[in-house]
């Protein structure tokens, strides 16, 4: 039985479709450099019974301190190039931060996953505080997302995960969310669980804040095993899904 | 060739000096890092009445886990494909999980850790999907549903009645944007927190949690439970965490009474012997009066901490420091500080909320321990900078 199985997986590797995952680290904080490797090292080259059945092989592709680069002008090269991307490190409304007093203002950013200009991104997380925020943080939350200055990120990309308000390092959100990712779960759904385990409530704050998702709608049942057609560049629909 | 050799002397004598005298970056007295504030009404309570507490960790086996699953399953409402689903087979690898998985709809599943029991388990949540009106319960109806299932699938932690609390009654909600008009804002679910309190002290930390969503007219959607039970129970008899010093090496005094290492898991424990007693006591806690952190142990650990983790900062308050237990979702839950601080990085600010173990040598670490060496740690070649991009030719 152990036989047939390794054979299975054996052929089922041989005409694997590859997926990468990218990480991008906050250059600051050590926390945000474990936080990122606790994703990215849940996927290695093996194949795992879902990989087999779904025929996409995920494994860790790229690990970098950030640069803006990555995010803006070089990003088919960067985030663009792979089809996961995991950031961790200091962030504000739609920003990321790369190292003290550096940023990404993310509409400033070109479209991810336009596959005709070299895009490929399906998936963002920002573990960062409030990058996403929701309607109770902001009546328009889709006014970045959405075309501003004739850019917008999501040209193919299917979900951004993070949080909207705070959040909380040094813990076990991406250890966790990796693993419910790998068993198949809807990408923005295994966030939501990762995030919902590790908060607490303190002193009247939350901690880690509440989980957020922007994604293009029919992509909302995406897992990284299975997944609809990417959206059309021209796509003038958002659905955001938030805690509160 | 003398003159040289003085020369080199005073070289490295200078530099040596000015080492020396160079504020470290980080340092506690004022160097280089943040400015550490300290509210001024700020107190260190007591944690000399918290003890270490056990628990057990009851991972199932995988016939147990599919026996599990089916009574899940069973109980349910109707689910069609989570029912036919229970023949498929439950995967053991990788991520050392029990994972049972809907191959026509992921969102049905349930899976554990192997190594902790936690178990998380998902119904239906596709249904929720999308913006479709959902008639989601009262909290109060929430709760009895929640306490209903758990009893009937017998998910109900041993201690829940007695510690569970009711820490936050929340909700998911969603909204569309399509062609410049927003839809309306729609509930899909009803979210319940429980976390657990000992003697009137919240358990903090990512165990001790049950966390139930609860869709259309109560239907449970999904059960996520991270809360070992306590050994054995409470107000029964308890193991109690007894430190006996280490024996002493050949040719060497013995440690102070009082002042022993506490063994590092209950295995080691258990292999010493004797250690692990069981007692019956009031509070199903241990008392190790001597093996708390002295108030300024306290302060020195946050000092280092903020110096270590916001050495970016200009400066950082400390606003509050309480007591709390905290559970890693480990094998202990243990007394522990709840640290709120304030960063501030020129105009912005961050709340930050972080746990320092009371315990001078905690039965186990506070936070996750990453467990591989970090790659990018020892890749020198990494990050790649515009100027490398540019020769590589990715502007080309």
């Amino acid at each position: 039985m152990v036989i047939l199985l390794f054979l299975v997986l054996q052929v089922a590797s041989s005409a694997m479709d590859y997926r990468q995952i990218g990480g991008y680290v906050y250059e600051g904080e050590h926390r945000f450099v474990d936080n990122v490797w606790n994703f990215i090292s849940q996927f290695d080259d093996g194949v795992n019974p879902w990989e087999a059945a779904s025929g996409k092989n995920w494994s860790r592709d790229q690990y970098y301190y950030c640069e803006d680069f990555q995010f803006l002008s070089a990003h088919q090269y960067r985030v663009d190039a792979e089809d996961f991307a995991y950031y961790s490190g200091h962030g504000s409304p739609y920003s990321i931060g790369m190292r003290p007093g550096e940023s990404v203002w993310l509409p400033d950013a070109p479209g991810y996953g336009d596959l005709p200009n070299g895009g490929d991104l399906e998936f963002i997380v920002f573990q960062s505080c409030a990058v996403i925020p929701a309607p109770p943080d902001r009546a328009d939350w889709w006014s970045n997302w959405w075309e501003s200055g004739g850019k917008h990120i999501f040209q193919g990309l299917h979900q951004a995960c993070g949080y909207r308000t705070n959040s909380w390092s040094g813990n076990s959100v991406s250890t966790l969310f990796g693993q419910y990712v790998k068993i198949g779960q809807p990408v923005w759904q295994a966030w939501f669980h990762a995030v919902q385990t590790q908060r607490c409530w303190h002193g009247g704050g939350v901690y880690p804040g509440y989980a957020c998702a922007v994604m293009y709608p029919p992509n909302e049942n995406d897992s990284i095993y299975y997944y609809s057609a990417d959206s059309p560049m021209d796509a003038h629909w958002l659905r955001i899904y938030w805690e509160e | 060739m003398k003159h040289r050799i003085f020369q080199i002397s005073l070289l490295a004598i200078t530099a040596l000096l000015i080492l020396g005298l160079a504020p470290r970056w980080g340092s506690a007295q004022g160097g280089g890092g943040p400015e550490v504030k300290w509210a001024a009404d700020i107190k260190i309570p007591s944690a000399q009445d918290l003890g270490v507490q056990k628990l057990i960790a009851k991972p199932l086996a995988q016939k147990d886990f599919v026996a599990l699953s089916n009574k899940i399953v069973n109980r349910v409402e109707s689910n069609a494909n989570l029912r036919k689903a229970v023949n498929l087979k439950v995967t053991k690898s990788f991520t050392n999980r029990l994972a049972w998985v809907d191959n026509v709809d992921p969102s049905n599943f349930i899976t554990q850790d192997s190594n902790s029991g936690d178990l998380l388990f998902q119904n239906q949540l596709r249904r929720y999907v999308g913006m479709a009106k959902v008639q989601v319960p009262t909290q109060q109806e929430a709760m009895n549903k929640t306490m209903k299932f758990l009893e009937d699938v017998n998910l109900l932690p041993l201690d829940f009645k007695t510690n569970a609390k009711l820490v936050h009654a929340g909700g998911l909600f969603g909204q569309d944007f399509q062609d410049g008009v927003a839809g309306e804002k729609s509930q899909k679910l009803v979210i319940l927190n429980y976390g657990r309190e000992l003697n009137g002290i919240a358990v903090q930390g990512p165990g001790s949690k049950l966390i139930a969503q609860l869709g259309d007219q109560g239907q449970i959607v999904s059960i996520e439970r991270k809360w070992n039970s306590i050994a054995p129970t409470l107000g029964g008899s308890v193991k109690m965490y007894i430190p006996t010093p280490e024996p002493p090496a050949k040719g060497q005094l013995g440690s102070a009474p009082g002042t022993s290492q506490l063994p590092g898991t209950a295995k080691e424990i258990e292999r010493r012997g004797g250690i692990l007693e069981r007692r019956t006591i009031d509070t199903g806690m241990l008392k190790l009066r001597t093996e708390y952190l002295t108030d300024s142990e306290v302060k020195n650990q946050i000092n280092k901490d903020i110096l270590s983790d916001w050495n970016t900062a200009n400066f950082v308050e400390v606003n509050s420091i309480d007591l709390v237990y905290y559970d890693r979702a480990g094998n202990f839950i243990q007394p522990a500080y709840a640290v709120a601080l304030t960063i501030h990085w020129g105009e912005d600010t961050l709340n930050f909320l972080y746990h320092v173990a009371a315990l001078r040598n905690p039965p186990e670490s506070i936070y996750e321990v990453v467990q591989s060496t970090n790659p990018l740690i020892q890749q020198s070649a990494l990050p790649l900078t515009s100027a490398q991009l540019e020769r590589a030719g990715a502007f080309d």
